[in-house]
């Protein structure tokens, strides 16, 4: 080990070897954070697109729903894909932290847990101001693939002979009869005389309803249930419908049953 | 060339920040660790001179190259300590293999030490030579004989051994604690003459 310093002083000096420059350093740091917190705001948002979905599914009448369809009922309401985006982005928010220069501090179930809740925290705010729903939506817009709430509750909602129904109002009355049309194009005659509204309905052309109740006749359905298309409550929005079926939408405060 | 006595009124930390505007200096914290890392290189795999040569000298020029980088929230030679492990680490998977023994000076009174902090057997020979706890050393777990060699031999606490391995301290306390448990019973478990 003679002269060892001398030698390596000598082999710096030699191969021009320079420090790396501060700026580097920071540069990768705040990289490193940053990719974090984009991470539990992915999170954060495909927690209020599971909230969305769920809260959906949480209402009067729909342990009927999950007894007579417990698989598609799961398949419809609980977002696989965004289950999986938010465990994907947990793990990658996990990884982040953990090269940041204090991550290796902290046990994995710290930071996991830590991640995850930041993501519930922010996705429970998202969810409350709506995001949820537009995400879900924006997306079922512009990603072909990908199948929205509304697409994947179709299915769930067209057995007339098990006594569900849904579809777009024609014309009537909630509290008479409804001519509704069905998500494959049949037309049903709704009584609704001694129906129960569960949430708002409007009872406009384009409105779309779900209705629980039983077939009485070819094309005739006897209502005992109304539910809007889409749970409401405080800081939903309703749809609304314009006489072509164009979709409105118009914030309503409070719940009007 | 920097004279010793400049060096030794300063702090790691100091003569990190003189390094970055007089790469002279970096000559006092390369003399100030040499030793103590070419041992520490030594007692967790084995190397011949030459080859723990090449290990110091690859880690002091990555060390120097990522001068700016130092976190001054760890003392700097836990963050020496780092490099010259990663280093050393990084060796042992170019040569794809590990390293068949420990070497230790058969005066290293550390090792009696070592033997005692462990507890091993009260009423097993106390007195065990290097000789024999090298055999220990070598027939453990690499994970947990180096948590040992920095713990015991190298004298670090918990808190720059977390920061040299990068692990949460926690984790590192548990190791050791195994650490601990398995050299104990490849003491008791059978004469450590036959475990070489």
């Amino acid at each position: 080990m003679k002269d060892f310093s001398k030698n390596i002083l000598q082999t710096i000096e030699r191969k021009n070897i320079q420090p790396l420059p501060r700026w580097i350093f920071f540069a990768q740091q705040a990289g490193l954070v940053g990719a974090f917190l984009l991470s539990v705001l992915v999170g954060g948002i495909s927690v209020s697109v599971i909230l969305f979905s769920l809260s959906d599914a949480v209402e009067t009448g729909m342990g009927r729903m999950m007894r007579m369809h417990p698989g598609p009922f799961l398949f419809t309401y609980l977002p696989y894909v965004w289950v999986l985006v938010m465990i994907a982005f947990g793990v990658l928010a996990y990884v982040e932290a953990r090269h940041t220069k204090a991550g290796y501090r902290y046990r994995m179930a710290t930071i996991v847990g830590a991640s995850f809740l930041a993501s519930i925290v922010l996705g429970g705010l998202l969810h409350a101001a709506g995001a949820g729903r537009l995400v879900d939506r924006r997306f079922a817009e512009v990603v072909p693939q990908y199948r929205g709430l509304d697409a994947r509750k179709m299915h769930l909602w067209m057995h007339p002979q098990e006594g569900v129904i849904a579809g777009r109002i024609v014309s009537g009355s909630a509290t008479t009869t409804l001519t509704i049309e069905d998500f494959t194009g049949m037309r049903w005659i709704v009584e609704t005389d001694a129906v129960v509204s569960r949430g708002t309905i409007e009872a406009v052309p384009g409105e779309r309803i779900r209705v629980f109740g039983s077939v009485v006749a070819p094309g005739v359905f006897h209502a005992t249930e109304l539910f809007p298309w889409t749970k409401q409550g405080a800081m939903m929005i309703p749809e609304r419908f314009d006489g072509r079926g164009m979709l409105m939408r118009e914030r309503k405060m409070p719940l009007r049953s | 060339m920097t004279d010793h006595g400049q060096c030794a009124e300063k702090t790691d930390e100091e003569l990190v920040t003189l390094t970055l505007k007089d790469r002279e200096l970096y000559a006092c914290l390369i003399r100030r660790y040499e030793a103590p890392l070419a041992r520490y290189v030594r007692r967790i795999s084995g190397y011949s001179d030459d080859d723990i040569a090449d290990i110091l000298q690859n880690a002091f020029i990555s060390a120097y190259r990522n001068l700016n980088g130092f976190d001054p929230s760890l003392k700097f030679s836990s963050w020496l300590y780092r490099i010259v492990h990663n280093e050393t680490i990084s060796q042992h998977r170019k040569r794809r293999a590990r390293p068949q023994t420990v070497s230790v000076e058969e005066n290293d009174n550390v090792f009696e030490l070592l033997a005692s902090e462990v507890d091993v057997a009260r009423d097993a020979d106390r007195a065990m030579t290097a000789m024999r706890i090298r055999a220990v050393l070598d027939a453990m777990d690499p994970k947990y004989r180096e948590v040992l060699v920095l713990k015991y031999l190298e004298d670090k606490d918990y808190r720059e051994i977390s920061d040299i391995l990068q692990k949460p301290m926690g984790t590192i306390a548990t190791l050791i604690n195994r650490a601990k448990k398995q050299f104990r019973n490849k003491v008791e478990d059978g004469p450590l003459s036959t475990i070489r």
